[in-house]
């Protein structure tokens, strides 16, 4: 390209990169510091901050909450997001692209919006605060993001192969376990991470439909930043973004980034 | 035919079925709450007004909220724009494994918890910070820049997660072109920034208009960031609308806040989409 110039072009790419990675790295080694402020370290290391977090049972048993939620909203978001994706991308049938809209609508809705209204319709049905309200909440926001990967999945699905096993005798049910699932399971466990993910990270709509007796990870950081900024969180944001990238790693294993991103 | 049909609704039945109850009755419940009545001492009044919409237009302090969260979206739409474009066309110049870093790299503000990559910006931003460091070691001002609790701060930490979407979207724009076009017009003898102008712009607006409109609407309602970089001194619409549900207890007037959030939010994505259509560039869009 004669047009922009390359080193240009690519002195920009880097800087660019710089701006969206400098919070993460600036985290992750102010919870490095030994100091009792937030400060990034230079000449002395330590790991007394992420010591520090196991003298802090309500961030551990907050940790825990998320965890179990998070598995239970993207269990229940997988089973029924798959079989819809399956629905929708499989069959023809009136009102298909409506039905599509409406799956992925709560994209398109104010994550505000949308804890304002499960607020005030559990506390109307007696889920508000409770694991149950919770997870339901969840499987709402994490649904669209595993309908959208495995649909994408679906995309180029050979369906010769289902019509072979029927062809030889296995009747649907048998054809889905056996071929069907099979298959798509790569694009199944990325819409399960990636709900897994959301659901554990999920701030928002949380603050809303959960009460004191019941706080996720994300809302106990988010009460102890309000009041006081230490270093301590820092280190919980770290270990968190450790955790990330072993899923990262997890998922270019699994199906590969490449393909996740659609850039292949 | 008959037999796709059924199955195909057996099997998005049940996430239909969830997201009516869990989903679109809620949110009918909140627009007809947006209506009622409230009183400090016996709480909800179930009879229909429009006093908490009337209250919103004529009180300036919430008007001025809107103008702000407005206010902010737009830039931070604009600059969204501003650094995605570039790197957007940048990555149609890489190949194979450079791709893939650089992919990766622009999608961490989305794959990092929302809490870290704001409280790093909070480190950053902070009177004491690199940022501030960087500026004064510059001399570009003797005394710390107020970044967090500004303005400045919330649309810098917006800009860095949504920018994303403004990147991909443009990028998606920009690869669905014809490869041949910008060859062409240097035969016949563009330069390239005529080019640039008349043919890649052009033919990549879907991808900027795409774009901008989901990052406009993210920034309106957006939560975490304004909350942990603004809170109560900078507030926006979506911390006024938590406050009043969660604090004031005011929830008839929470409820009309979010219905006003998402009108206005529609309303303006709307009326862009229209105007774009009917505009100079319309045969792009069709």
């Amino acid at each position: 390209m004669r047009g922009l110039s390359r080193p240009a072009l690519a002195l920009f790419n880097v800087l660019f990169l710089c701006f969206l990675i400098a919070p993460v790295v600036v985290v992750v080694l102010v919870a490095f510091t030994p100091e009792g402020w937030l400060q990034i370290p230079t000449t002395r290391f330590s790991v007394r901050w992420f010591r520090a977090i196991l003298d802090h049972p309500e961030f551990i048993s907050a940790f825990r909450n998320s965890a179990l939620i998070a598995v239970a909203a993207s269990a229940l978001s997988t089973t029924l997001g798959t079989l819809a994706a399956l629905g929708i991308v499989r069959h023809r049938f009136p009102g298909r692209d409506l039905v599509q809209s409406f799956l992925l609508s709560p994209l398109m809705v104010p994550t505000v919006v949308s804890g304002v209204a499960l607020l005030y319709f559990f506390s109307r049905v007696g889920l508000a605060s409770t694991l149950t309200g919770v997870v339901v909440a969840h499987v709402i926001v994490t649904g669209p993001y595993v309908i959208r990967t495995v649909s994408a999945s679906l995309a180029g699905f050979d369906r010769s192969l289902e019509h072979a096993a029927m062809t030889l005798g296995a009747n649907r049910l048998q054809t889905f376990w056996r071929v069907t699932l099979p298959l798509i399971l790569p694009g199944v466990s990325a819409g399960a991470l990636f709900a897994f993910i959301v659901s554990f990270d999920e701030l928002t709509v949380t603050l809303f439909v959960t009460g004191p007796k019941l706080v996720t990870l994300p809302i106990r950081i988010y009460n102890h930043i309000t009041y006081i900024t230490d270093p301590l969180v820092a280190a919980i944001s770290a270990s968190l973004v450790f955790l990330t990238i072993g899923v990262v790693l997890v998922l270019e294993r699994l199906v590969g980034l490449d393909r996740l991103l659609g850039t292949q | 035919m008959r037999d796709g049909f059924r199955a195909g609704l057996v099997l998005i039945g049940p996430a239909c079925l969830w997201l009516v109850l869990f989903f679109l009755i809620p949110l009918l419940l909140v627009m007809r709450l947006s209506f009622f009545g409230f009183s400090p001492v016996g709480g909800m009044i179930p009879a229909l007004q429009l006093g908490n919409y009337w209250k919103i237009f004529t009180d300036e302090y919430f008007v001025n909220i809107f103008v702000r969260t407005f206010r902010m979206s737009l830039l931070v739409t604009f600059f969204t724009l501003l650094l995605g474009y570039p790197e957007a066309y940048y990555l149609t110049r890489i190949r194979g494994r450079a791709k893939a870093v650089v992919l990766v790299a622009v999608l961490s503000p989305l794959i990092v918890s929302a809490i870290t990559r704001t409280f790093g910006w909070f480190i950053l931003l902070s009177p004491t910070g690199l940022v501030n460091g960087a500026l004064m070691a510059l001399r570009v001002t003797d005394t710390p820049v107020k970044l967090i609790y500004s303005e400045t701060g919330i649309i810098i930490g917006l800009t860095h997660v949504l920018v994303p979407f403004m990147v991909l979207s443009i990028y998606a724009s920009l690869q669905r072109r014809n490869a041949a076009l910008v060859p062409a017009a240097h035969t016949l003898g563009a330069g390239p920034v005529r080019a640039f102008l008349a043919i890649t712009l052009p033919l990549s607006l879907p991808g900027i208009v795409a774009g901008s409109v989901v990052v406009f609407t993210l920034s309106m309602s957006a939560f975490v960031t304004p909350a942990i970089l603004g809170g109560t001194r900078v507030r926006v619409v979506a911390y006024l609308i938590y406050e009043e549900f969660l604090l004031s207890l005011n929830w008839p007037f929470g409820a009309a806040l979010a219905l006003l959030l998402v009108a206005i939010t529609m309303l303006v994505v709307a009326g862009y989409n229209r105007w774009l259509e009917r505009g100079r560039w319309s045969e792009v869009f069709r």
